[in-house]
Parts: C-alpha cells; sequence; structure tokens
C-alpha cells in the first residue's frame, strides 16, 4: 500500500514535469527559431515478488510471476528538430534556414548556434542577434549600402544606390550529428555537448545543409492544439494519480479501522 | 467452529493482501499513463491448494498478474526519430546486462550518429547497431533504414514464443527469462514518425479501484464479524452466571 502511495507519486511529478515543458512550448510559440521539447517517459524497477518459472513446493511451476512496479520516472526531455513555418518579414536581415543547420554566434569568446535568423546591426555595421552578439564570419556592413542581397547559397552582397557591389561575404552554416543533444542555454542559442558531437560547417544548399531565405524568420514549430490536447492529457493524468493516492488513503483508513 | 473461524481469518487477511497488490498495479498502471509503450498489467485471481507443513489442506485465493501485451493507440508526432511497432514485435536493444526487448521508440542520436534509446542503450539492427550518419533517412515498414538513399541496416524487429517468460525490467525494457525462444516478427511493421501509447485505460483502472476498495472493506468487515463471535464466544463460554 505504501509502495502504491509512492508509485502515484512518481505519477504526479511526471505529469508535472510534462506540464512546465508544456508551458515552457506554449510560451515560446511566437519565438523565432525555436523548437519544441517533449518529456519522454520509462516505467520505474519492479520488485519481483515471486518470479515466473519458478518451483513451486509441490513440484509444479510458477507460470506467472508477480512483479509489481515503482511507477514512472521521466527519462529525457528531448527537443524536436522538425521545421518551423515561414514568416515574410520584408526585413533584409531575416534569415530563414530551410533544412538542417544553425547559424553560429559568438559571445563572451563562447560559440553558440542558433535558428533564430532575425538579425540587425551593431553601431559598427555588424551583423548581431537581438542581443547584439555577431554572427560568425564576422561581417561589416559597409557604410552607403542601400541594398542587402542573400541568395539561396549563403551569398551576401552589399550594394549601394549606384548598383555598385561593396563588399560580399559567405554566410556558412554548422550542423550536428545529434542535434537533440544540443543544450539550450536560453536567448534562442544552443550550445555544443558531447551528446550532439562536434559541428561540422558547410555551404548552405550543400552537404545536406539547408537553404537560406531572405526576408523570412522560422517560427517556432510548437502547435498550439497539439500542446493545449497534451494539457488535457497532461491534467487527467495527474488527477487519476491523485485518485490513486486517495484510495490508497481509504485503504490504509479501512485498515486502520481493523483495530477497535 | 473455532477452527472455521481461524480459517476464515486466514482468507479475510490474505484476501486484503491481495488487494493492497491489485492497488499497487492499478497505480503503477496509472502513473505510466503517459509512458510510451508501457503495456498494462491485469490482476486475476484463481484458486489454489494451499499445503500446510502439517499435512493439512486448504483452498485458499491466489493472485496472477497478466501483462496485457494489446496494442496501444498510435500517435503521428512526425519526429523520424519515433518509431511504432504495429502488429506483434519488438525492437531489440543492447544494453549493458545483455539483449533486452522494448516497444517504446522514442529514440534519440548519439554522438556517433548511433539509433539510441534515450539511455543510450543502442537500437540493434541486423547488421549490428543501426548508424544514421546522414541528413536524410527514412525507414521502411519492413524495418529497413535508408541513409541519404542508401540501404544501410535493417532494423531487427522480434517476438517471442511465451510472452509470459517476458519479464519487465523497468525503463521500458523487457528481458526473456527462462527457456524463452526468440522467434521472427512476422505480423510487424514498422512506422516512422509515430510514437505507440501505453495502453491503459484511466475508466478501467478507476472502476477497478471502486472495486478492489469496497472488497477491501468487506473483507475488513468478515474480519470484525469473526473478532465479534471470538468476543462473543469468550465472554459466553466464559462466564457462570449466562
Amino acid at each position: 500500500m505504501i509502495r502504491s502511495l509512492y508509485s502515484a507519486r512518481t505519477g504526479m511529478n511526471g505529469q508535472q514535469m510534462q506540464l512546465d515543458v508544456i508551458s515552457n512550448n506554449l510560451a515560446n510559440v511566437n519565438t523565432a527559431g525555436f523548437k519544441k521539447s517533449r518529456v519522454q517517459f520509462e516505467d520505474l524497477l519492479y520488485q519481483n515478488i515471486r518470479a515466473a518459472g519458478t518451483q513451486t513446493a509441490d513440484g509444479g511451476q510458477v507460470p506467472t510471476g508477480i512483479q509489481v512496479g515503482m511507477g514512472v520516472r521521466p527519462t529525457s526531455v528531448a527537443k524536436i528538430f522538425t521545421q518551423g513555418d515561414y514568416s515574410e518579414t520584408g526585413n533584409d536581415l531575416d534569415w530563414a534556414i530551410e533544412g538542417q543547420g544553425f547559424f553560429q554566434i559568438i559571445k563572451n569568446g563562447q560559440e553558440y548556434y542558433t535558428r533564430a535568423g532575425a538579425f540587425s546591426r551593431d553601431s559598427e555595421g555588424y551583423i548581431v542577434t537581438g542581443n547584439g552578439d555577431r554572427l560568425q564570419p564576422e561581417f561589416a556592413i559597409p557604410q552607403g549600402t542601400t541594398t542587402l542581397a542573400l541568395d539561396g547559397s549563403g551569398n551576401l552582397t552589399a550594394i549601394d544606390s549606384q548598383q555598385n557591389i561593396l563588399a560580399s561575404t559567405q554566410i556558412t552554416l554548422h550542423d550536428f550529428i545529434n542535434p537533440a543533444g544540443l543544450k539550450s542555454v536560453g536567448e534562442n542559442l544552443f550550445m555544443e555537448t558531447e551528446a550532439s558531437g562536434a559541428p561540422t560547417e558547410g555551404t548552405p544548399g550543400s552537404d545536406g545543409f539547408g537553404t537560406l531565405s531572405q526576408r523570412y524568420v522560422e517560427t517556432s514549430n510548437v502547435n498550439v492544439t497539439e500542446e493545449l490536447v497534451n494539457m488535457i492529457i497532461t491534467q487527467r493524468a495527474y488527477e487519476v494519480n491523485s485518485k490513486a493516492i486517495q484510495t490508497s488513503d481509504r485503504l490504509l483508513e479501512i485498515a486502520n479501522g481493523l483495530v477497535r | 467452529m473455532f477452527i472455521q473461524n481461524r480459517i476464515g481469518l486466514i482468507e479475510s487477511v490474505e484476501s486484503m493482501l491481495n488487494q493492497e497488490r491489485r492497488m499497487e498495479q492499478s497505480t503503477n498502471n496509472l502513473a505510466n499513463v503517459n509512458t510510451a509503450g508501457y503495456k498494462k498489467e491485469n490482476t486475476a485471481f484463481s484458486e489454489m491448494l494451499f499445503t500446510a507443513a502439517s499435512g493439512g489442506q486448504r483452498v485458499g485465493k491466489a493472485i496472477k498478474i497478466i501483462t496485457d501485451h494489446a496494442q496501444g493507440s498510435t500517435e503521428t508526432t512526425g519526429n523520424p526519430l519515433d518509431l511504432a511497432i504495429a502488429g506483434d514485435g519488438y525492437f531489440k536493444i543492447q544494453t549493458a546486462g545483455g539483449i533486452r526487448y522494448t516497444r517504446a521508440g522514442e529514440f534519440t542520436r548519439d554522438s556517433q550518429g548511433q539509433l539510441t534509446t534515450p539511455n543510450g542503450d543502442p537500437v540493434l539492427g541486423l547488421g549490428g547497431p543501426v548508424m544514421i550518419n546522414g541528413q536524410n533517412f527514412q525507414i521502411q515498414p519492413n524495418g529497413e533504414v535508408f541513409v541519404d538513399g542508401q540501404l544501410a541496416n535493417r532494423l531487427d524487429v522480434v517476438t517471442v514464443d511465451n510472452k509470459a517468460l517476458l519479464e519487465k525490467e523497468g525503463r521500458n525494457l523487457y528481458r526473456l527469462i527462462g527457456n524463452g525462444q526468440e522467434i521472427a516478427a512476422e505480423q510487424a511493421t514498422v512506422k516512422q514518425g509515430v510514437v505507440e501509447k501505453s495502453n491503459v485505460n484511466t475508466v478501467l483502472e478507476m472502476t477497478e479501484m471502486i472495486s478492489l476498495q469496497r472488497d477491501y472493506e468487506a473483507q475488513q468487515k468478515l474480519i470484525r464479524t469473526i473478532d465479534d463471535i471470538d468476543v462473543e464466544a469468550i465472554r459466553k463460554v466464559g462466564s457462570l452466571t449466562p
């Protein structure tokens, strides 16, 4: 009985974590380049009260054993790197990646990766993220640029009002064998980990890297309907687990009623 | 009369303990209502001949726990690393403790590109652990893994001859015990981008909890009644003036 109280508690804890993740997904429904997460569960250890296949006292064999499970545990919160939708913004510095890949950013000397291609320029003309961290390789937009053109394979050209090319560069993308292993550090940034593997650099549109589209941003891949349905399921699962605690409590009460 | 009372008492206590076990099963099922690939456990009672050390025999109640291997509902996630098996079959997993089986197909990749469970144990194919070192990969219903258009491996989907010998180990894994044999899974197809949910039915578990609570209560009443009879007997037999 005490076991069932604990198992139900693990159930409630797990559902609570699920709700935390759903809430974070919903909170970021309008965050450019955001990738939703999902909690994965696994059952906990089983206690063997009587093992199957063992001999009984009269020489028979136990056909099915008695195993009591100890509840549930969240194994991992996995990022789902499916493609988000695109929304047209008309801004020259909004770049969406169609396919695989991440932009590389350097922040305080440390490399980070992002799919949120909503850039701006700083006082020196460098292309930076919303938080002022420079896109790698660094590129300063020269004075007098009127048009900034980016093609699908990452060639960025700055053109002035007389159609002269002032500067150009090649934008590169980075990819990982296991993007789900990247660590989210907030501010739409991801960090390389041992689980993600080392980044490989490449040109957009080749070697499996996605192409770039200028004047678009990738919206989050959160599907509100899906999250709301998951929220209902989570709430009900939380509820049934609390009922299991109530019933266990009631059984204990009845057992206590044995002694008058 | 006295002996019968004692047997009634033993049986009621046994029943109460069995209802507690039923409660534990229900709770575990409910805790795993959102666990991918989880198979619920049902409790069943049967009559069993108990032989006491003194040679006396008695028919009592024995509990049996049966894992219900019915297919769970599926949810389409669109995540290419989510695999579900339709029909009778299991993925083979290489763990430190040996080969394990699972239907929980929420897989991931490690830094080498190996397809693994969320705990990092590799998923086995016919040609060893499944490696996905490419940007695009498809898994065919027959388990063939295509990486960037090339056939790379084939998922080793198997089943067992006797499901009763498939023991739950936790972490969504099963191990084969006794003389259980692995056999080819002919009815199984693999679906990519789909997760098999748990087959727990909350309505059934709730009614199970209501029913077991009442059974528990009834047994408690029985014990108290037997106690009342004993009290009565002691009082009446022991008193000199009726």
